[in-house]
This record gives structure tokens, sequence and C-alpha cells, in this order.
């Protein structure tokens, strides 16, 4: 623990320390534009210890632009809509089960093995770079499937772990909703100048060049990954704190939202990429489409920080949804590709403004479950919503503004689950009319209920005490409560059992 | 959780393996291949211009549709020569407002070609959504693969689009 906080330290020196060691002559020039640079670099990278990151996911950003873009030149939008579609389903659930073998498997990895995230996010550069490499020989060919799916599997392995090591960057005085948002940001601004370069040589050369250049960018990618190094001390094994933490209504109601919009972006990018295609719309609808919802994720970067001084996560949530709601919509009751792109604009939007959400409930309500195990957990199930929604798409074959409508009735249903959980949660948060005993019970036996037994025993003698405060004689001594908590470690099921009955007996009769 | 994923991942490749209209003529050999079809087509390609490679879309007259992989394969053939785009909807190849082909290309409806000789096939070209014209084309496979033997105008018969 002690070396990894001295790495720690070590690893972070402070900006104004490294300035002063460069040795730049004491002009007032130099100073105010080493400043500004500084303040540059630590708009777009983050500080020391997330720089190196943002960089790698900046290329991730970039190789994955030469990627989309060299799809242009592929068989894929010459074959027939309904020809391909069984073969893209079949590779989309393949790509279900590495996210099954990964969720009960990736715990140990982040947490226990220094480093292992780094490794992994390297090997996804290194896979990815192989691939594409295979791809671009392939373009025009049937191993087009396998090939781009494996992109699409090793690039969702990609963001788990890169989102579970964002944690461990980011020292504890440090925002995790602004390193994430800086990483959004600044990987799209990128993402974006990649597209548009990858877009001029994919015009003058073709989809083989775009995706043999895109493949030296994630191989520039796995050095930039390489060089990541964890800041935070390696972690001892994830207690039963984290998961209790995500059970609360406010983080479990963030993750359920946040899981809604994530299967609805995976749900509409598969879907208008066929259903566009099978209406004759040229590619470029889907290339706009696409644009659409990476330009309204970067806005999102933007606008979250205001949104949030303004307003609590859960709002920032239900502007999200009914945002997304109202816009699909009105996409899909006045159809055309100004208001579908206007609506996946919107769509995107909405998904980055409730990511920041979800970081900041997490982050403010779930401290343990910041960690990289159980954060890690949130992400797979984030990307196998998406998967499963883009599952959905394919095998339904729709024309696209019923999808839309589809679509905005799924995020009408969330919406008002949203608000029904919302507005229950009022009711529960000033219970004033339940007597505190009462309420007491009630949690002493949910905690016995999840085996949480130490716990609910204590709580329920709270709730005893309590009772006892409103003048009621229980009948349990102060020494048979001592002997209790004195054993409290090591108390069986049946014990718990007959403590918490004995303890609603005496609430139940106390009037 | 688990098992409920895997329970649509199972339901979803069954769907899938459902959803493949002829696996055995992606997997196994088969008389009607993408030679077969490539031939059908030659004869009515449009000649390239220069370094632009004219749009030809293609739909399906039959009940027989054109595998994936003898979809791709013809792609691979003519890439060189022709921009070969395969639409389930021959609507979605016809520009909705002047009923031209979309990118100045041409439609071909190709018919489904019998595996019985004599293997006979239907075609409609369609330059204009009004303007058509139909042929049936009575083909052979020999050692050097397919041919045509006859071509005979017949009347069009709008199978693939009407106003």
């Amino acid at each position: 623990m002690d070396g990894a906080s001295t790495v720690a330290k070590s690893s972070t020196p402070r900006i104004s320390s490294l300035t002063t060691e460069a040795g730049v002559p004491a002009t007032r020039e130099g100073p105010r534009r080493r400043g500004l640079a500084d303040g540059a670099r630590q708009w777009a990278l983050g500080p020391p210890g997330i720089d190196r990151l943002t960089l790698a996911h900046c290329v991730h950003s970039a190789a994955e632009a030469f990627f989309t873009v060299s799809m242009a030149g592929s068989v894929f939008f010459s074959v027939s809509p309904d020809a391909a579609r069984p073969r893209v389903l079949l590779f989309l659930v393949v790509t279900l089960a590495p996210f099954l073998v990964m969720a009960p498997l990736i715990g140990p990895l982040v947490d226990r093995v220094r480093g292992g995230l780094v490794g992994t996010m390297t090997v996804t550069f290194v896979g990815r770079c192989c691939l594409a490499l295979l791809l671009a020989e392939n373009l025009r060919s049937l191993l087009l499937f396998p090939l781009a799916f494996g992109i699409l599997v090793i690039a969702k392995t990609y963001t788990v772990a890169r989102n579970a090591l964002v944690p461990s960057l980011v020292a504890d005085e440090q925002d995790l909703v602004a390193a994430n948002a800086r990483l959004s940001r600044t990987a799209t601004i990128v993402g974006g100048v990649a597209a548009a370069a990858a877009l001029a040589l994919y015009s003058t050369t073709s989809g083989t060049w775009t995706l043999r250049t895109g493949a030296v960018v994630y191989a520039i990618g796995a050095i930039t990954a390489w060089r990541v190094r964890p800041v935070a001390p390696i972690l001892e094994p994830v207690d039963a704190d984290a998961y209790v933490e995500l059970i609360q209504p406010d983080v479990s109601g963030a993750v359920r939202d946040m899981v809604a919009l994530r299967a609805s972006i995976g749900y509409a990018l598969f879907h208008f990429s066929f259903s566009l295609r099978a209406a004759g719309d040229p590619a470029w609808v889907v290339g706009a489409v696409i644009l659409a919802n990476g330009t309204g994720g970067f806005v999102g970067t933007i606008v979250s920080p205001f949104l949030r001084r303004t307003m609590s996560e859960r709002s920032m949530f239900t502007a999200a949804l009914f945002g997304a709601t109202s816009a699909m919509l009105a996409a899909g009751v006045a159809f055309g590709r100004v208001t579908l792109v206007g609506a996946v604009f919107v769509l995107g939007l909405a998904v980055s403004v409730s990511r920041r959400a979800l970081d900041a409930t997490i982050q403010r309500q779930a401290p343990h479950a910041r960690r990289g195990q159980v954060y890690a957990g949130i992400e797979t199930w984030l990307e196998l919503a998406w998967v499963i929604a883009a599952c959905l798409a394919v095998a339904v074959r729709v024309a696209p503004w019923i999808g839309v409508l589809a679509l905005a009735s799924f995020l009408a249903l969330v919406s008002i689950a949203h608000i029904r959980n919302r507005v229950g949660m009022g009711l529960l948060r000033p219970v004033v009319a339940t007597p505190l005993c009462d309420r007491l019970l009630m949690r002493a036996e949910t905690l016995a209920d999840h085996h949480f037994l130490d716990e609910a025993v204590v709580v329920a003698l709270a709730a005893l005490r309590e009772c006892e405060r409103q003048g009621c004689d229980t009948g349990i001594s102060s020494e048979e409560r001592r002997l209790l908590l004195s054993e409290i470690d090591s108390i069986s099921p049946e014990q718990a059992a007959r403590v918490i009955a004995q303890v609603r007996h005496h609430v139940m009769h106390r009037s | 959780m688990t098992w409920s994923v895997v329970f649509v991942a199972a339901c979803l490749a069954g769907c899938s393996a459902q959803g493949e209209t002829s696996p055995t003529s992606v997997d196994q050999p088969s008389v009607v291949d993408a030679s077969a079809y490539a031939a059908v087509l030659t004869p009515f390609l449009p000649a390239p211009d220069g370094d632009e490679r004219p749009v030809v879309w293609i739909t399906q007259l039959g009940t027989e549709p054109i595998s994936l992989s003898d979809q791709v394969d013809m792609i691979a053939e003519l890439a060189a020569t022709h921009d070969l785009r395969f639409v389930d909807d021959p609507d979605a190849a016809v520009d909705d407002q002047e009923g031209d082909l979309r990118d100045g290309g041409l439609l071909l409806g190709i018919g489904t070609i019998r595996h019985e000789s004599p293997h006979t096939v239907r075609v409609e070209v369609y330059s204009h959504r009004r303007r058509v014209r139909a042929e049936l084309l009575t083909m052979s496979v020999g050692d050097d693969g397919w041919r045509i033997d006859g071509r005979e105008v017949v009347d069009p018969e709008d199978l693939v689009l009407d106003d």
C-alpha cells in the first residue's frame, strides 16, 4: 500500500513544480504563455495521471472514425439489407458471449491485478489493429462480417476497461464526473477531426487504404494505452458496502435509466442502418445519423456542467428522458431526414447528459461503487443493453418511421417509470407519518432478508431503544443486549430472526 | 440474470438460423450460383464511362432470393467495372419525384433461374419508372461456365415497378 502511495505521489507532480523546474528564462511572457499552454493542456487532457488515458482515448476515437468511414467502401452497403440481416444478427448475438463471460470475471482483474486494465486496453488496441489489417483485404468478401464484429466486440471491451480505469486515475479530491466529461469531450473533438481526414482519404483512395491507416492509428493507440499508469493505490477486495450502495433507490434508478438510454442508442443506430438503406436512402444519410449521435454526445459534455449547477442528477435524467421521448415522437409524426437527424442528435445529447448524471450519482451516493470492480459491472450491463437492443433492431424489420415511433414509445414508458419511481421516492422520503421505531424495524427486516444479519440486529436493537423511548417496556435487559452485540460477528440466522421477532412483538404491542 | 441473457441469446440465434433464407446455398455448391447470375447480368450492364462505374440496382423477381454469398460474389466479380447494389424493395432504387433511377443507375429485375434444362430466366430492365423492357433468356451450363443461348423479347409485365 505504501509503495502504491509513493507511486501515486511521484506520478502526480504538480504543474507548477514542473514549470519551475523547467528552467525557462524568467520573462513575463514566458510564464504567461506556459500558463496558457498548461491551461489548454489541462482543459484538453486533464491533470497528470488521467492525461495519458485521455490521450489513449483520443487515439481510440480517431481509429474508430477511420474504421467507420472505411465501412462505406464495404460490401455491407451493396448487398440487400434482408440478405445481410441474418448474418448481422448472428454476429451481434456472438458479441453477447464475451460480455456474459466478462461480467463475473472482470472483477478480480480490475481490482486485484495492478495494471490489469491497462494491459486489457493495450490488448484491445493490438487486437483491433490486427483485425483492421485483415479486414482491409476483405471489405468485399463475406469475411467482412466476422472481422467487423470482432472489432466491435473488442471496442466494447475497451469501453468497459477504460471506464473502469477512470476512478483509479482520479485522486479523491478530483471529480469523476469532470474526468469522464473531459474524456468524452476531447475524444469527440479528435474523433471529428479524424473523421474529416478519413473521409478525405476515402474519397481520394479507397476503403482499404482508409482502414489500413486506421490500423496504424490502432497501433499508436496500443503504445499510448500502455503508457497509462494508475495513480490510486491497489484496492482491497470490494466488500458488501459497494453492492448495498447500488441498491439505493437513487443509484439503482439512475443505472436503470442509463441502461434504457444506452439500449435506445443501440437500437437507433442499427435500426436506421438497415431501415434507411431498405427505404433507398443513400449511405450518407446513415452517416449523418451517426454524426448527429456523436455531435449530441459532444454537446452533452458541454451543457452537463451547467445543468448540474441548476438541477439535481435525478432532474437531469428526467430532462434527458423527456427530451429524447419528445424528439423521437416528433420525428415519428413528421418523419423526414431532417427530423430524424435532429431526433438522433437529441438522443445522443440525452445519453451524454445522463451519463454525467450517473457518474455524479455514483460519486455522491455510492463512493464504494466507484471502485473498478463494481463500476466495471455497471459498464458491462450498459454495453449488454446496447447489444441486446441492437439485436432487436436487426431482427425486426419495420419502416424507419415505425421504428422511430417504437423507440418513442419505449422511451415514454421508461419516462413514466422514472417519474413513478421519482414520485414514489418523494413519498418515501418524508415518512414522518410512520413512527421511527416502525421504520427501523422494517429496515432491520429488509437487511435480514438480504442476509446482512449483524446490521439487521443492530438496527433492530435501535428500534427497540426507540420503542422504549416512547415509554414501552420491552423486557430485554441491557445485559442481554450487550451479550448479543458482543457475539454479533458470529450471529446465526436463527438468532437474528429470533431477535427481530422479539423486537417486532414489542413494537407492535407498544400501545 | 445471466440465464435470462443466455435465453435471449439462444432465442436470437434461433431467429437468425430461421431467417437465413437458404443456408445450404451459402455453404454448399449449387448449380445456380453467382456465376450464373453474373452471366444473366452481363448483356444488360451499361458500358463504363471513363473512371465512373455505372450504378446497377438489382432486385429479385422470383420467389427464390439471391443468397448473401452469391450477392457478394457478384459484387466482387463486377466490382472493377460496375457498382452493383442489391435492394429488397425496388422502389428503394427509384427517385420518388422524377421516377428516374437513383444515382443515374439502371434497375434490373432478375427472375429465378430454372434449375432444370432449359434454364430460362426472365429479366426486366428499368431505366425509368415507366421505361421498361423485358427479355426471357435461355441459358446453359458447360465446362466454361454459364452462357446465354437465346434471348427473346417479351411483353413487360411491370413485375417490379408499377404506378
